[in-house]
């Protein structure tokens, strides 16, 4: 084969030719990409509150050692905690209830706390979104099968007018998991003991 | 930007618009689809690499001030893919199938289709130099760029490529009849 660059060249418009042709653009393409974006942006948005957080937290005490001078941004667990033992129980957030009461943090896509604590036995979970963007609660079990969920709701003025409250039924202690349908980002913690 | 603001409402002036999402994908999900099929040699692959790629690139173009640049972003997405499919087959040809045949065993086939055999024979960075340079018709400095290696690189890569299809190619030396 005297001149292989132009033959490869042929051989390549040839077969791009069997190319599969493009279908039409799906319906969900637009929601996918755009949950993706939403994603990376919350992200992005998180890592630069964390460095702003962190630079504040390090000039206030570089300025004023005073133990006032400390103002956290957030809820002091974080909402992506690590696997949960009796050790994280402890400082999980709230007394243990006996009815699990969840809200949204009131500026971040995530709920108030990254986790709760509950008694084991008959449990029913509320949920208030004072928020304008619509949030829900799915619970998942500790094999991560999701058994209950609320309905989404927004803050006051809509259908639900931000409240829904559900029957989780009799829990067992286990380390459950609260996710949200609509921010997939959300998570939190239930610790039922 | 606020976490807020991405999910309420605001977020129709920081999302990608539907309809900058469709003409983008228009534009060039048919040139991605073609060139992930050069690269897999496999219609399917390419139909899900070129897909999956596109969703990506799609996700950054917040990022992206001008839709022209988004053409070579959706081929290194498109590269990336195909290299990462690429790893996970030769961990699955190393457990479970016996190696591809060598070309002898191949029967009598058009060059042409000889060339294209070889040329989905060959390492990722070669092949994938041969198809940007040979089918995209991109200068060394941006394949470099696409590829994310030094424009040499590119050379030696398109070098010992052809070298490798040259090889493939060329007769068998004759066996002396006894």
């Amino acid at each position: 084969m005297s001149d292989l660059p132009d033959e490869l060249r042929n051989v390549l418009r040839d077969r791009a030719d069997d190319a599969p042709a493009t279908p039409a653009p799906d319906p969900s393409l637009v929601r996918r990409v755009r949950r993706r974006q939403a994603v990376r942006m919350t992200l992005a948005v998180g890592g630069a509150t964390c460095a702003v957080a962190g630079v504040v937290a390090v000039t206030a005490v570089a300025v004023r050692p005073a133990p006032t001078a400390v103002s956290p941004v957030s809820p002091a667990v974080p909402t992506t905690a690590p696997p949960l033992t009796d050790d994280r129980y402890e400082f999980c957030t709230g007394q243990p209830m006996t009815d699990v009461a969840v809200t949204v943090h009131p500026t971040e896509l995530k709920f108030a706390y990254g986790c709760y604590r509950a008694v084991a036995g008959p449990l029913r979970l509320s949920f208030t979104n004072s928020t304008k963007v619509a949030h829900n609660v799915v619970v998942h079990d500790p094999a991560d099968v999701a058994f209950a969920k609320t309905e989404t709701i927004r803050a006051a003025g809509t259908a639900k007018a931000g409240y829904d409250s559900i029957d989780l039924g009799t829990l067992k202690s286990g380390d459950y998991s609260l996710t949200c349908d609509v921010h997939p980002q959300m998570h939190a913690q239930l610790v039922v003991r | 930007v606020t976490a807020t603001a991405v999910a309420d409402g605001g977020r129709a002036g920081l999302l990608a618009s539907p309809a900058r999402v469709t003409e983008l994908y228009r534009a060039h999900l048919p040139g991605a689809t073609r060139l992930a099929y050069l690269l897999t040699g496999d219609r399917a692959a390419a139909e899900d690499v070129a897909q999956d790629a596109f969703l990506r690139a799609a996700s950054r173009l917040g990022a992206l001030r001008d839709d022209a640049a988004f053409g070579g972003y959706l081929h290194k997405a498109v590269l990336n893919a195909v290299r990462n499919r690429a790893r996970r087959q030769r961990l699955e040809r190393r457990h479970a199938q016996p190696p591809p045949p060598t070309y002898a065993e191949l029967p009598d086939v058009a060059t042409r289709d000889r060339l294209w055999t070889a040329l989905l024979r060959l390492p990722h960075r070669q092949r994938a130099a041969l198809v940007l340079r040979f089918y995209l018709d991109l200068s060394e400095a941006d394949t470099a760029d696409r590829l994310g290696c030094r424009p040499g690189t590119v050379k030696s890569a398109v070098a010992r490529g052809l070298a490798a299809l040259r090889t493939e190619l060329s007769p068998d030396p004759e066996v002396p009849d006894e």
